[in-house]
């Protein structure tokens, strides 16, 4: 009867450890990559906001680093928070194309979509710019920050052919032991800019 | 109809009490599944079709323009004047006011309803003033809605109506005088009908129609729309419920073609949905929930084309549809288990910009089950799941005529696409133990893998790789609980996580992170009013190149969290005090030619300190002052030569004071809200050379909060 009992507190102790397990079989077994021919490296770094937003500029400067760009963004498995979403301007929303399909919430899926068609747009290398917005304090707590920031997305080296122009509201979360994450980002129109030039919002909106 | 299905018919809609010959109509049901009917009822949803609306709701997108007639006969729905029996009038206004440091909102709105006998008239009105304050300039932003709708009741299963709804909406850039203005107009009669040929059967049809209009400096649509939507509910006997709704909508418009040009154009805007439920033995030990939707919906808008200098009118057109089965087994409340389905589609087409089409295709399975045996807590969780989304603009879509329709035009903006296979699969099993009363040991694991595979057309601009992600996580944790003064908790965690490119280009970059995070916490009641905690947390984070030179980088993290919290006067005075160390050192281990192996080098470290006190003063039930002073240090140093030295300090002080208040006012009135005034400095000095540079300080504050006033009659 005990040897029963036993065996049975064993098969659920290996049912608990299936996970580890099933690592072994093919369903979870990642594939082979090729041995590296050369090429740039590019490690994304997201120790601290800042560098976060460094990150997500340079993986749309380089164009084929979807994966950095959408790992800097939070996920509802790294997170008991919700996982990262972006808000649009209303005045953007109202502003779109008619017939512009306007999704309740724009998450990292549609984000990392978003990534693959903005950066194929145009030939030309695609810059991102963020400066602090002045009169706005950011608000840097241990785990949550807010960042502040006017940003600018432009081709070309000189800055005069912007695509986008807008402010952020950025909120970052920190995850133990793996840096910072991108969850919130609230796009508003900058009053100080050329009225014409559009949001990275209203670019999420068109370029879905 | 035959006699043979008439014959059938009659037996599904029997009631279950005819067939089991109980005189409870919930016979067979556990009282809350029962309860969940009754609420549903009350809202003419069957429990199963509840849930198939939300689910409807959330996957549903709202596209500007066409579906806001749809948006607007949901919510004619809400006051439904065949539900109308009872006499009386109300009234609610609400108000609040919100201020944070870029923004400040103020909100007003009033609902009022009566109901004389067969007539029903309600009033919905929304006055929203934003203001967006940045740099010294301010961007107001105004917005105005009003929803009017009359309806009589002829009989319990007819009324006739009307409604008003119009919007109004202000935007500017710097000021009201460069304001963009936005007026909308819906003008629509609606007719309702229910009908209920059984006691367990039920079908409603609604039709509206009438008149929609929106002007704007640049662009202006006005045409007539009707809308028409109905829902079937069958109980089927005890073996289950049917639940199905169904809309058309369309809206024939005349649009201006640009901003230019005053011309207008027709467009054509027709949409079409269905929804069904299936719910097959509900309440029983094993249940069936099937449930699908189709939806058609087709736009017709203005564009421009810069490249061919046109104006011309694009349909766009959307098919989605999916279909899902649950089928559910409950053994006991201890045992269960969930096994679901769904498969959903989407595609859309542009008549003109033929380069934007793009279609999707969900496939998912998951498992969940629930295991309590041998005093073993098991749950566990799989799931696997396919995405396909196709932007290689070679879908074929069923393309409608449409006026000023130039053809297909392929255009520089997107000269090719590709197609995404996502494959996603995860599983997740806990398993727990309590030994004896006081300790529990709890231990998880989870393994997920994601596959991103592309297919890129030729000429393609897209720089998408094919890759892996995969992560795999171990958690071990034990809670010693040994009376209600005190408790601790030992908690064990890894995780590796693989980033993986495929292609020889980009594997360059391939990324293996390891992390090892330990914690242990306490918390012990010094006095009844007196209790102490403690998080005690240490993680490395190891970081190498899967093709890189042999070393790795490693992040560590020592985290040390205490918290003080004192009922001073009991349910008056309440102090916390929360102080928090943390150091990161980051490095790399590098092979020594002298010492013969890996050594670490530290790069960098990060110290943060921190002391928070958050005092609650409440000198009556209503309301609380609350005090919340905070200073943070951030030294971050960087090895120069052999030493770390200082590359930048951030000392800041947070220091908000303010007051929440919840109180009602008289018999009807509600305040509440939080509002409180914010003070923030901080200094920061950057050094050169380990030499402190000037220090440079920034002080702000201001009023953040909100306050809600409401009432109701």
């Amino acid at each position: 009867m005990r040897r029963r009992v036993r065996a049975r507190a064993l098969a659920a102790l290996l049912c608990g450890l299936a996970p580890l397990l099933a690592g072994g079989c093919n369903l979870f077994r990642p594939a082979d990559p090729e041995p590296p021919a050369g090429g740039d490296v590019f490690i994304p770094d997201y120790s601290d906001p800042a560098r976060v937003l460094t990150t997500l500029a340079r993986a749309l400067e380089l164009k084929s680093e979807q994966a950095a760009y959408a790992d800097g963004l939070a996920d509802s498995i790294y997170s008991a928070d919700q996982p990262f979403s972006a808000r649009h301007d209303p005045a953007d929303i109202a502003e779109v194309p008619p017939g512009t399909p306007i999704p309740s919430r724009w998450d990292k899926n549609r984000e990392r979509v978003f990534y693959s068609r903005v950066v194929v747009q145009r030939d030309t290398t695609l810059f991102m710019l963020f400066q602090f917005t002045p009169g706005l304090t950011d608000s840097l707590g241990a785990n949550q920050q807010v960042l502040y920031r006017t940003y600018t997305m432009f081709v070309g080296a000189a800055a005069g052919d912007t695509i986008a122009r807008g402010r952020a509201d950025l909120r970052f979360v920190k995850l133990a032991g793996q840096g910072w994450r991108l969850l919130h980002w609230v796009d508003r129109r900058d009053p100080s800019t050329n009225p014409n030039l559009r949001t990275f919002g209203w670019l999420r909106l068109v370029t879905q | 109809m035959t006699l043979r299905s008439r014959f059938l018919l009659s037996i599904l809609l029997l009631p279950p009490a005819a067939l089991t010959g109980s005189p409870s109509a919930a016979a067979g049901q556990p009282p809350g599944v029962r309860a969940r009917a009754d609420t549903a009822d009350v809202t003419h949803f069957f429990p199963d079709s509840l849930w198939a609306n939300t689910v409807a709701v959330d996957s549903a997108r709202v596209y500007r323009d066409s579906l806001a007639q749809e948006v607007g006969a949901a919510e004619a729905l809400a006051t439904d004047p065949l539900a109308a029996g009872r006499s009386g009038t109300s009234f609610a206004y609400n108000t609040s006011y919100g201020v944070a440091q870029s923004s400040t909102s103020w909100g007003n709105s009033s609902t009022f309803s009566m109901q004389r006998d067969r007539l029903v008239v309600t009033n919905k009105t929304n006055i929203t003033l934003d203001r967006y304050l940045a740099a010294g300039n301010v961007s107001p932003r105004q917005q105005r809605n009003s929803e009017t709708e009359f309806s009589y009741r002829f009989s319990p299963q007819f009324s006739l109506g009307s409604r008003a709804k119009l919007d109004r909406t202000l935007t500017s850039a710097s000021t009201l005088t460069s304001a963009d203005r936005q007026d909308q107009n819906n003008f629509a009669f609606s007719a309702k009908g229910r009908m209920r040929p059984t006691p367990y059967a039920r079908a409603d049809l609604n039709v509206f129609g009438g008149y929609d209009s929106e002007e704007r400096p640049t662009y202006g649509k006005d045409g007539l729309s009707g809308d028409a939507n109905g829902s079937l509910n069958l109980q089927l006997s005890g073996l289950g419920t049917l639940s199905m709704t169904g809309r058309a909508n369309g809206k024939r418009s005349r649009a201006s073609l640009s901003e230019e040009t005053a011309q207008k154009a027709s467009t054509r805007d027709l949409s079409r949905a269905v929804n069904g439920t299936l719910g097959v033995l509900p309440g029983r030990k094993l249940g069936l929930n099937v449930n699908g939707s189709a939806r058609r919906v087709q736009v017709q808008s203005p564009l421009i084309v810069p490249e061919a200098g046109i104006s011309a009118i694009q349909e766009v057109l959307t098919r989605s549809g999916d279909v899902g089965a649950t089928l559910q087994g409950r053994l006991s409340n201890e045992r269960y288990f969930t096994v679901t389905h769904r498969q959903a589609t989407e595609n859309k087409g542009y008549s003109i910009r033929s380069d934007d089409n793009s279609g999707r295709r969900d496939r998912t399975w998951s498992a969940d089950l629930h295991e309590v045996r041998w005093a073993f807590k098991l749950d566990g969780t799989f799931n696997n799941g396919r995405t396909r989304n196709d932007f290689s603009s070679d879908l074929s879509t069923e393309r409608r005529p449409s006026p000023m329709d130039p053809g297909s035009f392929v255009t520089d903006t997107f000269p090719a696409g590709y197609v995404e296979r996502v494959h996603n699969r995860s599983l997740d099993v806990t398993l727990q133990r309590p030994l004896g009363r006081r300790l529990n040991l709890k231990v998880q694991g989870t393994v997920s893998l994601s596959s991103f595979r592309y297919a890129l057309v030729t000429d393609s601009r897209a720089r998408l790789v094919d890759r892996d992600q995969y992560r795999r996580t171990f958690l071990a944790e034990g809670r010693f609980n040994p009376g209600q003064r005190w408790n601790t908790s030992l908690n064990y965690q890894q995780e590796l996580r693989k980033n993986i490119n495929l292609p020889a280009s980009h594997s360059n970059a391939n990324l293996e992170d390891r992390r090892y995070l330990l914690t242990w916490s306490w918390s012990y009641r010094i006095s009844q009013g007196l209790t102490a905690s403690q998080r005690n947390s240490v993680s490395a984070n190891y970081q190498k190149r899967t093709f890189g030179p042999d070393s790795s980088g490693l992040r560590m993290e020592f985290n040390f969290l205490t918290t003080l919290e004192s009922s001073v006067i009991p349910n008056r005075l309440r102090l916390t005090l929360t102080h928090s160390a943390r150091f990161q050192p980051n490095g790399a281990f590098q092979y020594d030619t002298f010492e013969g192996q890996d050594l670490f080098y530290k790069s960098d470290e990060t110290r943060l300190y921190s002391l928070d006190a958050r005092i609650a003063y409440s000198p009556a039930t209503w309301l609380t002052l609350n005090l919340n002073p905070s200073y943070q240090s951030d030294q971050r140093l960087a090895t120069q030569g052999q030493a770390l030295s200082p590359q930048s300090t951030v000392n800041s002080l947070r220091l908000s004071g303010g007051a929440s208040v919840r109180r009602q006012i008289g018999a009807h009135g509600n305040l509440s809200g939080d509002l409180s005034r914010l003070f923030l400095a901080d200094g920061r000095t950057s050094y050169v050379q380990g030499l402190a540079g000037v220090p440079v300080r920034n002080e702000t504050d201001y009023w953040q909060g909100r306050l809600d006033f409401s009432w109701s009659y």
